[in-house]
């Protein structure tokens, strides 16, 4: 950090890292419940506020969803087939801007899922964006680049390498 | 009783240290660019990855090795969790533990690799660098062996 930073400003940058790594973590485990709920009513309010009004959710995989609605109808339509999700969301590196309104952060998740019946390991990196509203953190940009989405009885060696959306 | 100052500078150090290791951690998986990970090691550091993988003394012999590892290893990805750091009370050096959990795939084939960490950590000219970073290896075995089979795919 340049010397010329004040205490409180040093301080206030370590509040916000803290902040933003629990926002994503909040995403990771509001997803997982609602995912594994047997009466799932998912994406329910609660993890849709999460995410900025203008928020977008895009992955090399599943295409480029934008808006609290388009995002609603995403995540329906994985709550239809997934039954079992786990987000171990790990490793953030977290960079506030000097403005302190607005961030980005770069994570690992390794993911053990259910879907359609089936087990499958997806190991993916998240590169995201966040905004600060009104003295909150909010989910501005998710990127998501899957690594592999791999049946658990063959493993990922099988699979041709996914292309990867740049930062 | 330290300082504010002083509990904000650790905190920070606590942070650029950890931030160094997911910098490693990303290096690795995005082709192993031997000279941007010798960078993050001081000019007299140590990789020692062990019996199973040597020891390299220096950062021209920790580049010359990270330059040839995607030769085989195609595909990783370094998870890095549990992290413990101790800062030395004179700020300059530092001690870390961590998990890593990753899965690759080596000669084509899926492998899963259970390490822990013992690093050592030196300031220089404000920056954090790597001294030593000392691996050891749990299991690492074919994925459809498991690590009971199978403990370490190098005995084989």
């Amino acid at each position: 950090m340049p010397s010329e930073r004040t205490v409180e400003q040093r301080l206030q940058r370590l509040e916000d890292i803290a902040a933003v790594r629990q926002l994503k973590h909040t995403y990771a485990k509001l997803m997982d419940a609602g995912l594994c709920h047997e009466n799932k009513a998912w994406p329910d309010d609660r993890f849709l506020a999460l995410f900025a009004d203008d928020a977008i959710w895009e992955s090399n995989v599943h295409g480029r969803h934008e808006g609290r609605e388009a995002l609603r109808a995403l995540f329906a339509g994985w709550a239809a087939r997934i039954t079992f999700a786990k987000h171990h969301t790990i490793a953030p590196s977290i960079d506030i801007a000097p403005s302190g309104a607005e961030a980005s952060g770069h994570w690992y998740t390794w993911e053990t899922i259910t879907a359609d019946g089936q087990p499958i390991w997806l190991a993916a990196t998240y590169n995201d964006d966040f905004v600060k509203r009104d003295r909150r953190w909010l989910i501005k940009h998710v990127r998501s680049n899957i690594q592999f989405r791999s049946p658990y009885h063959q493993g990922w060696a099988a699979e041709a390498p996914l292309p990867q959306m740049g930062a | 009783m330290a300082s504010l100052e002083d509990r904000v500078q650790l905190l920070e150090d606590i942070e650029a240290i950890r931030r160094l290791k997911i910098k490693y951690a990303r290096l690795c998986d995005t082709g192993y660019d031997g000279t941007k990970l010798a960078a993050l090691f001081t000019e007299d550091a140590v990789w020692d990855g062990g019996k199973e993988f040597g020891v390299q003394n220096g950062r021209g012999a920790i580049k010359a090795m990270f330059d040839d590892m995607s030769n085989d290893l195609t595909f990783a990805l370094h998870y890095m969790i549990g992290h413990t750091i101790d800062v030395d009370p004179s700020g300059t050096s530092a001690k870390a533990h961590w998990y890593l959990w990753e899965p690759m795939t080596y000669q084509g084939r899926a492998i899963l690799n259970a390490i822990t960490y013992d690093d050592e950590h030196r300031k220089v000219d404000g920056e954090w660098l790597f001294s030593r970073m000392a691996l050891t290896f749990h299991f690492l075995t074919p994925y459809e062996d498991g690590w009971v089979k199978t403990r370490m795919v190098t005995d084989g």
